[in-house]
């Protein structure tokens, strides 16, 4: 069946077999062909960006058969709702993966919140993050430009300070909010959203050589002071109380 | 729409400052529901903050190249592409649509919110009473979702709120008669508004646990039936959706929520009319 052709549901079929000019379309073009409901399209992005999606819910769940379900999830995902791209707001393969860790995350908080799961252990929620900062041997089949990629951001990431580190390894690989955080490294709220903040800053800081978009911060309130100072203790009030206040 | 601002109203009270203070955390999704869902209704007005939660976001997608990338099994692409056909996409209209086949007819924008309204109101103001009693409870439920719902959550909330803060009108989708006796009776909301060409769909209360079976959106017309998309619920059976539907929502009769299996419909268990059927 010809790889473009309509079926009368409005599905455009893929053939995996077939030869597709999808296959050298920009992202761009292949968002664009997605909200027409072209499967070749996305057969296309799911070949230039599985594996990175996959290596990503893995890195996360750290189960394989979780891991499979996020990245089927992510793609489908991407098939029903097209639209959810929005090209001006950044590349398509930045907000796949964000898609993606959402996904991971969203499975991993399931999971914790079952008492008798099968990694209700703590421990099981550590993640390893050695175990990305240093590279692994190399996939042959990887794309070097998204092989360089990763390295640049692993060498930013250790370029953190280690607490800086260990903040945003447990918001974006552990999927916990900045007061489980604080619970769990028992400290003031008002002082991980400080570190928290900062340590943001800095990656932006140092990754903006990979992307130009992060190289000028937009301007900062004029009260907003970028320091890492140690707040004090916040009494955790209800945020919903708070901003209802006059 | 009053209840409905006054509902929101609050969120808007986040100086700009606290929000840009919390711009990093929200990219990172590590924020408490409340404060998400404040700071989205400050993005929704400030394009300073907008263009921050832009860089933000930025470099989050980049932490995710750092993992190692990981080929999946080579049945998931198989898998995946299989599955397109029974998860049908949006309906566009195809630039180059081969000859013989019809042509998908082109999506329309649903009609300004007075005419919707107009409608809606020759359809009974009980009727109209009841869609935003329950639609609002529906939206407000997504709103205050519990934390560890936060991922798909956080986007439902800003579209929740982009439909109401709009002027969208809400109806409620109830259950199908009997639908509730085995399955407990969930609710919905179907919402529109004047600047979306698509519906939002929200439900809460449906059972998470489906043995083996899914949810699907689906719209009728003349008694025909189109499934529109499969819908995820989470562990309190909350979930939305944007609906894309192959004509304009106006010109179909209802709109539904079943629970299906092996691709078989087996229990209605939402729906709404949609009262203008006559005009369309």
């Amino acid at each position: 069946m010809p790889l473009d052709e309509r079926r009368a549901d409005g599905v455009r079929t893929a053939d995996p077999a077939a030869p597709s000019d999808a296959a050298t379309a920009d992202d761009a073009e292949l968002a664009f062909r997605l909200r027409r409901g072209d499967a070749a399209a996305l057969a296309a992005l799911y070949d230039r960006y599985a594996s990175a999606v996959h290596g990503l819910t893995r890195s996360i769940l750290r189960d394989d058969r979780l891991a499979e379900e996020a990245t089927h999830d992510v793609f489908l995902g991407l098939w029903q709702q097209p639209q959810a791209f929005e090209p001006a707001r950044g590349s398509f393969g930045g907000w796949l993966l964000r898609v993606a860790r959402n996904r991971a995350i969203d499975v991993l908080r399931r999971r914790r919140e079952q008492p008798f799961a099968s990694s209700s252990n703590a421990d099981d929620d550590a993640v390893d993050v050695a175990s990305w900062l240093v590279d692994p041997d190399p996939d042959p089949a990887d794309q070097a430009v998204a092989h360089l990629r990763g390295q640049r951001v692993r060498a930013a990431l250790a370029e953190l300070s280690p607490d800086h580190r260990r903040l945003l390894e447990l918001a974006y690989f552990g999927g916990f909010s900045q007061r489980e955080i604080a619970i769990q490294l028992d400290r003031p709220l008002g002082t991980v959203k400080t570190q928290i903040r900062t340590a943001m800053q800095r990656l932006a800081a140092l990754l903006a050589e990979e992307n130009p978009a992060l190289t000028e911060p937009a301007a900062a309130p004029a009260n907003l002071a970028a320091t890492d100072a140690v707040a004090p203790p916040e009494r955790l009030p209800s945020y919903e109380t708070a901003v209802t206040k006059p | 729409m009053t209840t409905n601002a006054r509902h929101l109203q609050p969120l808007s009270h986040l100086a700009c400052e606290e929000a840009f203070d919390l711009l990093g955390a929200y990219a990172l999704d590590a924020l408490d529901a409340g404060e998400q869902a404040a700071v989205a209704a400050h993005l929704a007005r400030c394009p300073r903050c907008q263009a921050e939660l832009d860089r933000m976001e930025g470099v989050v997608g980049l932490l995710g190249t750092a993992p190692a990338p990981l080929a999946p099994p080579p049945a998931l692409r198989t898998r995946l592409l299989d599955e397109l056909h029974a998860v049908q996409a949006d309906p566009a209209p195809s630039a180059a649509v081969p000859s013989g086949v019809a042509p998908p007819p082109a999506p329309v924008p649903l009609r300004p919110r007075g005419v919707v309204l107009s409608r809606m109101a020759t359809a009974g103001l009980a009727l109209v009473a009841s869609i935003l009693l329950v639609g609002f409870v529906g939206a407000g439920v997504l709103l205050h979702r519990a934390q560890g719902e936060r991922d798909h959550a956080q986007q439902g909330q800003r579209e929740v709120a982009e439909y109401l803060q709009n002027g969208g009108s809400v109806a409620a989708l109830v259950p199908v008669t009997g639908a509730g006796n085995a399955l407990g009776a969930g609710r919905g909301s179907l919402i529109v508004a004047p600047n979306q060409p698509k519906a939002l769909i929200v439900v809460y209360g449906l059972p998470s646990a489906l043995d083996g079976g899914q949810y699907r959106v689906w719209v009728a017309r003349n008694g025909q039936r189109t499934n529109v998309a499969k819908l995820s619920v989470d562990d309190d059976g909350a979930g939305w959706l944007i609906v894309s539907t192959p004509r304009p929502l106006v010109s179909y009769d209802a709109v539904g929520v079943s629970l299906v299996r092996d691709g078989t419909p087996t229990r209605d268990l939402l729906t709404v009319p949609i009262p203008h059927r006559q005009g369309a």
